[in-house]
This record gives structure tokens, C-alpha cells and sequence, in this order.
């Protein structure tokens, strides 16, 4: 079963005028497979930023997360690298997709760089197309596409490689209702499927859905929300 | 290929995935197709450069042949003078499109990072990237180049003395052709890769946090 487990992490910033900002301080979590963890906060709470130290972006000033049993904070460049084509899909929030590529391109970037073949590569792009309602647009450039479509195309991205955890950063907060209804399906069915999620989002739709829900404020993350039970024997969907 | 990674309770392992050059050469050919337009101006300059290179080396071979002309140590200084600075404008416009490219690029850098790709991973798809355009300058201008050779030759001496002369010197002009494509393609390829190692390093090795500038 896998999971992930923050341990008693802290973040500080060094300020380019000397002066230090905390950002995070003793975070414990844990997330398990099919679990759904949403994280809310006040803007520059420090979300985004445990979502990186969680993807290995960048590592905590104290503490350590580990993936089964793995403490990734000590892990070299390297290793943290396959560790994110393997195990981890990241969606940000405004999408961040490869200017110049279409909407395929776009997709098949982490299966590339996994060396999948083409077809299977193919197969995968279009499951996710049909699933996420994006077929029509596949062969779009970013710019020729509305915020849903962008939004799904990354939501694609971080799937293709059928990633352990999902880390998303406020994934239907540039979405219409209809895509944002979509986006929820789709995470759900591939929650049912093994798939561990942690999103940063105030969102309704998720709270509704989350396991657990913690707030983020000064520093700290304070649950507010456990519907979690017998975690070993399998979590509440 | 596998790392085993001892923790107190048990034995876990990540696999470690190492991705083919073969993938990094269609990541990086995708990326030339979809930025074409970006990179015509450098495959132009790279282009005139083999073509001027190819018609002063395609003279020198015809007034030898032909007029049984000695090349004298002042034309061979002239020469080398003549493709140094060609190369050294190729290296200086190379450097500064890719510092531009670069800048422009960092976000895509980051992408490439998150979505799994080892820093070395990144500088081979930009290094291939640069190479493929180099390559495609260097065939460009060498198949132009030999068109306007031929067509001058041509103008000046009709199209039955061209025909003769091709026949009688068979051996000299497929020496031409192989020894300067041999020559030049190497050549320029070494020229792009030099002047594109130190962007190309620089940005792959920024944090990815850098690259993407994700807040807090």
C-alpha cells in the first residue's frame, strides 16, 4: 500500500533583506492510496509549498517526508527525479503547459520520458482524452484552447504515467461548473483505482468527497475534517 | 535497474528509469518541429555560412583543375580567414539565440523537471535540439551551395562543357563532394556545440523552483 508521511516538517525562507520567513512549521501527514486530502488556507499560507516539498522540488528545512518508508528529503537529484516519473503527478494551478507543443505533445511528455512505446503512448493519450472530453482538441496548441480544456490537458499530463499520489494546486479554480464536474469524476475513478490525491483547493465539490480536510494558517496545518476509517483495512470513498 | 534503500523496519526500492537516447532525440526533434519558425533565422546564417565555405573550396578546386592554378600560401591565409570569421558569426549569433531561447524557455525547463527528467536529461534534449539545427543548416546550405556552383558553372561555360568537364574530372569532384560534406558537417556541428554548452548548461542546472517560480 503506498503512502506518503510528512514528519514534523518546517520550511524557512531566506529573505533577500537577511530577515527569515517561516513558512511551515512541524507538518505531520500522511496520505495513503485512494485517500482524497485537501488542504485549504488563506493565499501564501504555504500550500504550494508542501505540495512541492512533497514532489521533491524543493526540501524542507526540517523534517522528512517519506514514500514508503522512503525519506525522499535525503534522496539525490537524480533519484528525486525518477521518484517523480514514477510516483508522483503534479498539477498546477494555471496549467503550465508546453507553449509551443499541442495538446498531444503536451500529454505524452512524462511517457516519453519514461521511454513508453508509441503506441502504447497513443493508447494512453486517448484513454485520457475520451475520459477528460479533450479528443477534439488534441492536436491544439495552448494558446487555441479555453482554461477547461488547458486545465484537463494538465490534469492528462499528471495522470499519464498512472502516478502513486496526485498533488494538485487549486485544480478547478480557472474552470467552468461543467469541467469542474469532469475534473472531480475523472480524480474519483482514479481515486477507485489506487490513486492517493492531496489537493490544495477551497473548493466545496472535493471538501464534500475529502477523507480528511486540514487548514493551513500561520504555519501550521490543523485538521477540521476526518471521515477516514481503518486506514490498513482500506479508506472510506 | 533497481536501488535498494534500507530503512529500520524493511526494504523498499524506487526503480531507476533511464531514458533512452532514442527518446531524448524525438523529444528533442518534436521540439525543433514545433519552434521551427523561432529557429529559421539561425538556419539561414548557418546555411549562407556552408554555402559561402562551399563556393570559395569549389573554386579553388576548378582554377586548380582547370587553369592549373597553384594556391599560394596568401589565398590559403585568405581562405582560413574568410571561414574563421563565418564560424565565429555562427558561434556569436548560435550564443546569443540561445541565450534568448533560454530565458524564454526556463518554464519549460521546470516542466521537464517535474515531469520527471534528470538535469542531464534537459541538457541533452536542448544539445540535440541545437545539433538538429545545426544539421539542418549545414544540409541546407550544402545542397544550395552545390545548386549555385553548378548553375554558375553553367553561365560561364554552357551546359555540354559543364556535362564534359564533370566526366573527365569524375574523381576530383566526388572527392569535392564527400570531403567537404565530411569536413563541414563536423565542423559546424563542433562550432554550434560549443557556443550552445553554456546556456544550455546553465539552464539545466537551475533549481526547478527557479524555473518555474511557483509561489508560496
Amino acid at each position: 500500500m503506498n503512502r506518503l508521511d510528512v514528519k514534523d516538517v518546517e520550511k524557512i525562507f531566506h529573505e533577500p533583506d537577511g530577515s527569515k520567513l517561516q513558512i511551515l512549521s512541524n507538518i505531520i501527514l500522511t496520505i495513503h492510496e485512494k485517500e482524497l486530502i485537501i488542504i485549504k488556507g488563506p493565499s501564501g499560507s504555504g500550500k504550494t509549498t508542501l505540495l512541492n516539498i512533497l514532489a521533491g522540488l524543493i526540501r524542507p528545512t526540517a523534517g522528512s517526508v517519506y514514500f514508503n518508508g522512503i525519506d525522499i528529503s535525503q534522496l539525490k537529484l537524480k533519484q528525486l527525479a525518477t521518484y517523480r516519473l514514477n510516483h508522483i503527478g503534479y498539477l498546477f494551478q494555471h496549467w503550465n503547459l508546453f507553449p509551443f507543443l499541442n495538446a498531444r505533445e503536451n500529454i505524452e511528455i512524462p511517457a516519453r520520458l519514461k521511454s513508453l512505446t508509441h503506441s502504447i503512448r497513443k493508447k494512453k493519450v486517448e484513454e485520457l482524452a475520451t475520459f477528460l472530453g479533450i479528443s477534439d482538441r488534441l492536436n491544439n496548441r495552448p494558446d487555441e484552447m479555453s482554461g477547461g480544456q488547458k486545465q484537463r490537458v494538465a490534469l492528462a499530463r499528471a495522470l499519464i504515467n498512472n502516478p502513486s499520489f496526485l498533488l494538485a494546486d487549486e485544480p478547478t479554480s480557472n474552470v467552468d461548473t461543467q469541467t469542474r464536474t469532469n475534473i472531480v469524476n475523472v480524480l474519483q475513478e482514479k481515486r477507485e483505482n489506487g490513486l492517493g490525491l492531496l489537493i490544495a483547493t477551497h473548493d466545496p465539490f472535493f471538501e464534500e468527497l475529502a477523507d480528511k480536510v486540514y487548514i493551513l494558517e500561520k504555519s501550521t496545518l490543523k485538521i477540521i475534517k476526518n471521515d477516514s476509517i481503518n486506514i490498513a483495512g482500506g479508506v472510506k470513498s | 535497474m533497481e536501488t535498494k534503500v534500507e530503512t529500520s523496519s524493511s526494504t523498499f526500492m524506487i526503480e531507476k528509469n533511464k531514458q533512452s537516447l532514442l527518446t531524448l532525440i524525438s523529444i528533442a526533434f518534436s521540439n525543433i518541429r514545433s519552434r521551427i519558425n523561432r529557429y529559421i533565422i539561425i538556419i539561414i546564417g548557418i546555411s549562407l555560412v556552408t554555402i559561402l565555405v562551399l563556393i570559395i573550396r569549389g573554386y579553388s578546386l576548378i582554377l586548380v583543375i582547370v587553369e592549373n592554378f597553384q594556391i599560394n600560401e596568401s589565398i590559403l591565409i585568405y581562405n582560413t580567414f574568410v571561414t574563421v570569421i563565418c564560424l565565429g558569426l555562427v558561434s556569436i549569433s548560435v550564443i546569443s539565440t540561445f541565450f534568448l531561447a533560454i530565458t524564454e524557455r526556463m518554464e519549460e525547463i521546470g516542466l521537464y523537471r517535474t515531469s520527471g527528467a534528470r538535469s542531464l536529461d534537459v541538457f541533452l534534449i536542448f544539445e540535440i535540439e541545437t545539433l538538429g539545427i545545426g544539421l539542418i543548416g549545414v544540409i541546407l546550405g550544402y545542397i544550395i551551395g552545390l545548386i549555385l556552383l553548378l548553375v554558375d558553372l553553367i553561365r560561364r561555360w554552357g551546359v555540354d562543357v559543364t556535362v564534359g568537364f564533370f566526366e573527365r574530372h569524375q574523381i576530383e569532384v566526388m572527392s569535392f563532394l564527400v570531403t567537404n560534406l565530411a569536413l563541414l558537417i563536423p565542423f559546424i556541428l563542433c562550432v554550434v556545440f560549443i557556443a550552445s554548452i553554456i546556456p544550455i548548461t546553465i539552464a539545466s542546472r537551475m533549481k526547478v523552483i527557479n524555473t518555474l517560480e511557483l509561489r508560496i
